[in-house]
């Protein structure tokens, strides 16, 4: 489990902290989204899970490992995975094999395991037959997926992607979110942070930051079905669920959740 | 733009000389190059140019691509014959003159003598690139100089910045170019006025890549931090090279022939 | 006068096969006052039209001109403006109305700078806070109308944008969308995007390629009319909208279709009222 204890964390220099009183779990085989505008603190927070920053008030720990534990952050690094947003900027290896191989070669795998591995990794993700490929040459869904299989190849227990769609065409973004998807099913933890609510609906639960603190923990549906407070929080709607929710203002009766416009134009000739 | 591989002049063809270890293959180059400076007749140097020859047939790179180097050296090779062949009012023999300008038969073949030897080093050297890719060099080059680390040369770490290096020239050429695009459709113009204008017009190309590289070192670092990354010492491999027997025996032939050549010669 | 393209072909690789033909007879027509988007998925050619129409590559079939004069011409120079995709990362200057200047200047304009503040107050940045800003300072919204704006300072008749909106939030999406409805008074506008639903309120008209050939051409009304050869083209029409256009087709009278979630609410709720 991943747990943020009364988390703070303040950046040099800055008076304001950047994330401040954040405790929440994430447990393994779960897909957390975690949703926030622009300086809500949701790339710091990202970056606290593996240690890559450590917390200036509060703990967190990663299977019981705390990240201020300085003999722990290679374990800790092993077992969360991370994501950027800039697919390009995280590929190290001359062709996409030695970028996943990365990884493994790092914590001294024997070589006949990692080949194992590699392959298993792009396969996963959907490069199959990729392993010679140029990185210049993929596309730039194919990059983050190779960035994922990067991440894969270290087994690890968790995922965090900071807006890994952020940069992609549609394509590119569908596949993006298809490989997180399978990775929970795999029973790896996923944490995705975006910005669109559009990406997690299929998400097992929401975690709403703004300005530091937590203000929202619960499932996309009961995000939803209070789009006044999604707005507040800062959160973009879908034009749709504003439509949906307005209409039920007008007395439509509708069921919660997702509508597609043929239900919704059958509740309304219902009503 | 053609883009650049990160392959560079690698040819990827299956050939015994391609499967060598790169470190041998860098060992015959020392060899070749300290032996071709050795040489001082043109026996010596034909068999040189039999070994270069044989290479290349073992390699089963097209000679058309071999040489591609060869053409371009064209003038140097010019200007090192002339250089050694002509003389200005000369007092010994000559083959031809033409007013105060003769070409002597003795600078004639002291200056082809050099010109060949241009030739083959630029074919020999480049034999190892054409059949073994960059990859593969700066694990050899790495491999070559761990012993360093002992003495405190970070031998890993250089190896690892070559290979990024290596891996980010396509990348940066495909960004160069949509810059200068872009800039281009602003009306900037790279082929008018003098030196110093022609460098300025860069600038709008320059910055913009620079930026982009600092962001980029920057996304680096986080990304190998995160997959556990802590130096060279005790990484392993995906790809492991290992010096066969093959190998050493390749070396060791190729050697011995070469000094037995030299005492022959 | 217009930028028109005439039965433009454009091939890739010519003459190694197989050749890749990104763009196949396209016929369009752009005036002043005008905004069109172009819109298609991965692939579809739309990138590869927009560089043609820009001048940047020749067609291998048919023609561009530019109010009756072919691109190469000097005259012409200056006409077609174009935005490349996530343009701020070409920002080099110290200011930011340096790098709005440049354009102008390179064009030998005799009020780089006065171009630049125009340019600047047209995409919704106050030169006077804006202008003596570092390009680097800014955020992405910002950064992307500081570049559209660099392209707008020349002053081109026709301005064409390659996924203007593409990595913004949806303030910044909004800001350029606003940004660009001002501007297409002045010109022609073309905008290529992978997600026409944002522009609907915005376009005059839509050209939907598929494989390099138009698939559909016409008003943002045609379109809600017969879509289906718009859909077959892999695109899709936002959510709200199908659902006015069924509520439509089911009987309900609905004045104008409407991408803002108020007014479509009131609108079906009004029709359910009068059932036809």
């Amino acid at each position: 489990m991943i747990v943020f204890e009364q988390t703070g964390f303040s950046y040099p220099g800055s008076v304001v902290p950047a994330v401040h009183d954040v405790s929440v779990t994430v447990e393994p085989g779960v897909l957390v989204a975690l949703l926030g505008a622009n300086g809500s603190g949701k790339s710091t927070l990202a970056r606290l899970v593996n240690a890559l920053l450590v917390p200036s008030t509060g703990s967190v720990f990663v299977d019981d490992m705390d990240t201020r534990d300085e003999d722990a952050v290679w374990s800790i690094r092993s077992r969360v995975g991370f994501i950027q947003q800039n697919p390009e900027n995280q590929i190290v290896g001359t062709i996409a094999e030695e970028d996943v191989a990365f990884g493994p070669e790092n914590l001294g795998v024997p070589p006949e395991e990692i080949r194992l591995r590699v392959d298993e990794a792009l396969d996963a993700v959907g490069l199959a037959g990729f392993q010679r490929r140029e990185p210049h040459m993929l596309s730039g869904g194919q990059k983050q997926r190779l960035a994922i299989a990067g991440a894969l190849a270290m087994r690890p227990a968790y995922l965090v992607a900071d807006e890994p769609t952020a940069m992609l065409d549609p394509v590119g973004r569908a596949d993006v979110l298809s490989a997180l998807r399978d990775l929970r099913s795999r029973g790896v933890g996923v944490v995705h942070i975006t910005h669109h609510l559009a990406d997690v609906l299929d998400a097992d639960r929401v975690i709403v930051l703004s300005s530091g603190g937590t203000v929202f923990d619960g499932t996309p549906a009961e995000l939803i079905e209070d789009p006044g407070r999604a707005l507040r929080m800062g959160i973009e709607l879908p034009a749709e669920v504003l439509l949906a929710d307005e209409l039920r203002r007008g007395g439509v009766s509708l069921p919660g959740g997702r509508l597609d416009p043929v239900e919704l134009v059958e509740a309304l000739w219902r009503s | 733009m053609r883009v650049p591989s990160t392959f560079g002049q690698y040819v990827p063809v299956d050939s015994p000389i391609h499967s060598l270890d790169a470190r041998t293959k860098i060992g015959m180059i020392a060899l070749f190059t300290l032996g071709l400076f050795l040489v001082d007749g043109f026996s010596g140097l034909g068999v040189f140019a039999a070994a270069v020859l044989f290479v290349l047939w073992a390699s089963h790179v097209p000679p058309r691509i071999a040489l591609r180097g060869v053409r371009a050296l064209g003038v140097l090779l010019m200007f090192t014959l002339l250089a050694h062949a002509l003389r200005w009012n000369p007092a010994t023999v000559t083959l031809v003159r033409l007013g105060p300008v003769g070409v002597d038969a003795e600078g004639l073949r002291t200056g082809a003598f050099f010109a060949m030897r241009i030739v083959l080093l630029m074919v020999g050297t480049s034999l190892l690139t054409l059949t073994t890719t960059p990859v593969q060099l700066t694990d050899a080059l790495e491999s070559l100089m761990r012993p360093a680390s002992a003495i405190g040369v970070p031998s890993g770490e250089i190896a690892m910045m070559l290979t990024i290096a290596l891996r980010f020239i396509p990348t940066t050429a495909q960004e160069a170019e949509r810059v200068i695009i872009a800039q281009t459709a602003r009306g900037a113009r790279f082929d008018e006025g003098g030196l110093i204008t022609r460098v300025r017009a860069y600038v709008p190309v320059l910055v913009p890549l620079f930026v982009n590289l600092f962001r980029r070192a920057e996304d680096l670092a986080l990304a190998m931090d995160s997959r556990c990354y802590r130096g060279g010492r005790d990484r392993t491999r995906l790809h492991a090279a290992v010096m066969a027997p093959r190998d050493w025996l390749v070396l060791l032939l190729f050697g011995s022939a070469l000094v037995a050549l030299g005492i022959m010669l | 006068m217009a930028l028109v393209a005439q039965g433009v072909s454009y091939a890739y690789e010519v003459g190694r096969p197989p050749a890749i033909e990104a763009v196949r007879t396209v016929d369009l027509v752009l005036e002043v006052g005008e905004l069109v988007v172009v819109a298609g998925t991965t692939g579809s050619g739309k990138s590869t039209l927009l560089r043609l129409l820009a001048g940047l590559l020749e067609p291998s079939v048919g023609s561009v001109s530019v109010d009756g004069m072919t691109l190469g011409d000097s005259q012409a120079r200056g006409a077609v403006a174009i935005v490349f995709q996530d343009p701020e990362t070409q920002f080099f200057a110290e200011t930011l109305r340096l790098d709005v200047a440049f354009g102008p200047r390179n064009l030998g304009h005799s009020d780089p700078q006065g171009d630049a503040d125009d340019a600047l107050a047209a995409v919704g940045l106050d030169p006077a806070v804006y202008g003596s800003r570092s390009p680097f300072s800014l955020s992405g919204g910002e950064a992307r109308r500081g570049a559209i704006a660099g392209a707008l300072a020349m002053g081109a008749r026709y301005l064409l944008l390659d996924e203007p909106t593409a990595g913004l939030d949806a303030t910044g999406c909004s800001a350029v969308r606003d940004a660009l409805r001002a501007e297409r008074e002045r010109s022609g506008v073309i905008v290529v995007t992978h997600d026409p639903g944002e522009f609907l309120d915005t376009a005059h008209r839509i050209v939907a390629l598929d494989a390099g050939r138009v698939a559909f051409t016409g008003s943002v009304e045609d379109l809600y009319v017969s879509p289906e050869r718009y859909e077959d083209a892999g695109l899709e029409l936002p959510p709200i909208v199908r659902t006015q256009l069924l509520a439509r087709a089911r009987g309900m009278r609905i004045e104008s279709v409407t991408l803002d979630p108020m007014r479509a609410a009131s609108a079906l709720l009004a029709a359910r009222e009068v059932r036809l």
